[in-house]
């Protein structure tokens, strides 16, 4: 079995991080605190409470060198959090934002972390040492929509957004103080900072998660009309491939390897997508197992049918005569997942492990190691 | 009849759970606000296209669907005056109800005669499968209900008048 | 009860014991009113024990139906029929009231069954006076003594300003009832009620029974009665009553049926607007429990959370090694 470990810590979870040596979850209850717990004697304990936000918090990520904490909320500040003693002591960060922040993310070197936001923005931080705090850059004027993902390139440069006008967005976030003394030798270093890259207008409904894969080769990410989207040689001229499916959509994604990814969203149950020798990208299989509980004949081309209507376009690629459709009674998560965390060991540009949480309340740790048929694609 | 029940039925609950997609979205147009966007409207980009399911003219099911809440609006069968009076009466009902029906909507959207308002607070507090077959249920419900209702009026106005007129003989 | 009682319960429960005690002088003092704007005045005094005065306000006429001093046609000789020495009619009656009588219960028969049957009917007073002229025209019927003078269009009051038509001939009266209902849902399920009298009486037992019809449209039998009359929101019932229909001993019940139809018709609607609210209400119930179900599930997950607060093993190599890397 995939699922490894489950444990439900809340009624709901909005997202969860782990500490860099994985020994501590920090996750958000649905409300506006962060909830630290830690594996006691095989119990998980609660060790800390992080109270600052006013409003729901929308995103943790937990850098795994530095060991700081970033939150953002919808209150539209964000926080970074940074142990002293047995304290969690938070820095204020002035966002500049007028709406909620949505999504926030450390960058490959942990010298700048972005946020994106529902003020249609997506906001750069970095740390300025002369005044001890952390300074905000916006790129603005570029989505028509809210920002509900970002993704950070291994080369600490690129920043690839999602947005819920549909598109995928790859700006540069060259800023000189921070990034010049880091690195001569950045691909993309004459762009300039909010500099649009590259925009990918492959969806016809909003965009959610996405992410690149360990080499930065490949950019994934997902739409609201089930389907999945993978672009390769972003550039000049990308190379982009829909992959539609006939479940409910997803809402974040997340690379194991160039070839394996694994979404999770709506249907509860991770889905493995995989690219063949040619690098042609498909559907693999559900991760978790269920039990099939058949709602009647012909359900899966009758639900495929509402989401063509709903999302005004047909969808290519999807066969007609699909399968009983089981509904989520009997997967691991009872609801919609909602976040996805790798658990690889630092170095290894392969994922075996990760952990997924959702509107369940539960925290879900996922093992590859014995899925005999994924392992080709690691 | 029956069957064509459970098509329209079928259809109904297949577009929710596919329509039923929701999460906790902001409001992008004011400041610390968190509203449900198919009533606002504000956002045209958060807005799905809305589905309209008929089973005949009389009787339909609009589903609104945005990124945080969806809008269900019924059109219930009133085949003649007595039938539109007791669906209108139950319904008077249930609305005097709506805080114990979380989801009822207040007011019907204009045009139908029922609607509920589904938002992701809904979705987090409850299990969506059985949000839906409470749906289901409840146009099943109110179905039966109202022709349940109406043979008791008939079989009442049976006795009423044939007890009436043995008194002349 | 299906049937509306032609006595009124209060007063002859208040008669009764009135006359169970009655060496005991009370004062009695009572004021009440029954279906149709009927207003009933009870008065006893200490001083005089065995006297009862009644007073009975009866609903408006309207313009059509004749009041002769205050009464229907008829009452004041129906009442002497009815009551004899027992009751004496006092002119002019209690202000407010269209009819006091004076009773004597020193003067009621001994023998008990009479008695009993005599202060029912005195509880039956509205059937008495208000049914006094149907009562006159249904028993020339009978006898087939039809007045040749009589009116060709006799307009009888049943409700606060409303009344129903007679249209007296040799072989049978034609009875007409313009409905009329307050509620919107009122008029829709009396509308629905007055179509199941057409089709009952079509039924093979109910033969026999006065022929029935229901219109929206008033029957030509109106013609020549006033607009307002013929204003209705229920159509118009109409029944032919022919002489077996009165005959002996059916002519107070019919006399009583035919002046209390509408009241009929009305209580049965409010009977089964009664009833529906039970049903919604449970309906209502049903469906809450529907949508808590929904809920319930989560509870019971987070009840099954709180007792193993611990990570749920799924495999033994798991067990031996649960840190994370």
């Amino acid at each position: 079995m995939a699922a490894v470990e489950v444990h439900r810590f809340a009624q709901c979870i909005t997202c969860h991080a782990w500490s860099p040596d994985r020994s501590m979850l920090a996750f958000c209850p649905n409300n506006n605190e962060v909830h630290i717990y830690t594996l006691m004697q095989s119990k998980w304990e609660k060790l800390h409470v992080l109270q600052k936000h006013d409003q729901i918090i929308s995103g943790i990520d937990w850098s795994a060198r530095s060991n700081k904490i970033v939150t953002s909320s919808h209150d539209r500040n964000s926080y970074v959090w940074n142990l002293e003693g047995s304290e969690w002591v938070p820095t204020l960060v002035i966002l500049r934002l007028n709406r909620a922040a949505l999504c926030v993310q450390w960058s490959p070197k942990e010298n700048k972390f972005a946020v994106g936001s529902g003020a249609k923005t997506v906001c750069i931080c970095y740390y300025e040492q002369e005044n001890n705090w952390w300074v905000s850059k916006l790129i603005r004027k570029r989505h028509d929509s809210s920002v509900t993902s970002v993704a950070w390139h291994p080369n600490n440069i690129l920043l690839a957004t999602a947005s819920t006008d549909g598109k995928c967005r790859i700006f540069s976030t060259y800023i000189k103080v921070v990034d010049a003394k880091e690195s001569k030798t950045v691909s993309s270093s004459d762009a300039k900072f909010g500099e649009l890259i590259l925009q990918l207008d492959l969806s016809s409904s909003w965009a959610f998660g996405v992410r690149w894969s360990p080499s930065g080769n490949t950019l994934a990410y997902v739409g609201h009309n089930s389907m999945i989207y993978f672009v390769d040689e972003v550039g000049p001229s990308p190379l982009a491939q829909n992959v539609a499916f006939r479940d409910l959509p997803l809402r974040d994604v997340l690379f194991l390897s160039e070839r394996l990814v694994v979404g999770v969203g709506f249907d509860c149950n991770p889905m493995v997508f995989a690219a063949d020798e040619r690098g042609i990208w498909s559907f693999i299989r559900f991760l978790g197992e269920r039990r099939i509980t058949s709602s009647g004949p012909k359900y899966g081309s009758q639900l495929s049918g509402a989401f063509r209507t709903l999302y005004g376009q047909p969808k290519h690629g999807l066969s007609n005569d699909t399968n009983d459709h089981s509904r989520p009674q009997g997967t691991v998560h009872e609801n919609c997942i909602n976040c996805i965390v790798p658990l690889g060991t630092s170095g290894s540009s392969k994922v075996m492990r990760f952990s997924t949480s959702g509107l369940d309340g539960k925290v879900v740790v996922w093992d590859l190691e014995n899925q005999a048929d994924l392992s080709e694609y690691f | 009849m029956a069957n064509t029940l459970r098509l329209y039925l079928t259809c109904i609950r297949n577009t929710l759970d596919a329509a039923m997609c929701l999460q906790n979205f902001p409001c992008q147009e004011v400041e610390r606000h968190n509203k449900p966007e198919v009533e606002l409207k504000t956002s045209p980009e958060l807005l799905l296209n809305p589905v309209l399911i008929c089973r005949n003219e009389a009787e339909k099911c609009l589903i609104e669907t945005s990124i945080n809440s969806l809008r269900i609006s019924l059109k219930v069968k009133q085949a003649d005056e007595l039938e539109n009076i007791l669906t209108k009466k139950f319904l008077r009902f249930l609305s005097m109800r709506a805080e114990a029906f979380q989801v009822l909507r207040r007011k019907p959207v204009q045009g139908y005669d029922i609607s509920f308002l589904i938002t992701n607070y809904h979705c987090e507090e409850m299990q969506k499968h059985k949000l839906i077959d409470f749906i289901i249920q409840f146009m099943e419900d109110i179905d039966k209900e109202i022709s349940e209702l109406k043979m008791s009026v008939n079989t009442r106005g049976r006795l009423v008048a044939t007890e009436f007129l043995k008194q002349f003989i | 009860m299906i049937l509306l009682q032609s006595h009124s319960r209060f007063l002859l429960d208040t008669l009764l014991s009135r006359l169970q005690n009655i060496e005991k002088a009370v004062e009695l003092d009572y004021h009440w009113a029954e279906f149709d704007d009927v207003r009933y005045h009870i008065q006893v005094t200490m001083k005089n024990p065995h006297i009862v005065l009644l007073s009975v306000s009866l609903p408006t006429p309207p313009p059509e139906t004749v009041f002769l001093s205050g009464l229907p046609a008829g009452a004041i000789e129906a009442i002497k029929a009815a009551y004899g020495s027992v009751v004496q009619i006092l002119d002019p009656p209690r202000d407010g009231f269209n009819l006091t009588l004076k009773l004597n219960l020193s003067k009621l028969p001994t023998d008990e069954e009479y008695k009993h049957a005599l202060l029912v009917k005195i509880a039956s007073v509205r059937e008495v006076v208000l049914g006094a002229p149907l009562r006159v025209i249904l028993k020339q019927l009978a006898s087939r003594t039809v007045a040749s003078d009589i009116d060709p269009l006799v307009a009888l009051v049943h409700r606060p300003k409303e009344s129903f038509f007679l249209i007296p001939q040799a072989e049978k009266v034609t009875v007409v009832f313009p409905m009329r209902f307050k509620d919107s849902i009122d008029i829709v399920l009396a509308t629905s009620f007055l179509q199941e009298f057409v089709d009952a009486r079509r039924t093979a037992g109910l033969n026999n029974a006065p022929y029935c019809m229901w219109s929206p449209t008033p029957p030509l039998e109106l013609k020549g009665a006033p607009d307002e009359a013929l204003s209705v929101n229920a159509g118009f019932v109409t029944f032919v009553v022919l002489p077996r229909h009165v005959e002996g001993k059916k002519l107070d019940r019919t006399v009583w049926s035919l002046s209390t139809f509408h009241a009929y018709v009305s209580y049965h609607v409010k009977c089964s607007e009664g009833f529906m609210h039970t049903r919604m209400r449970r309906r209502v119930e049903s469906l809450i429990e529907a949508l808590d179900r929904a809920k319930l599930g989560m509870e019971n997950a987070r009840n099954n959370a709180a007792q193993n607060r611990s990570f749920k093993r799924l495999s033994l190599k798991e067990a031996r090694n649960h840190s994370f890397n």
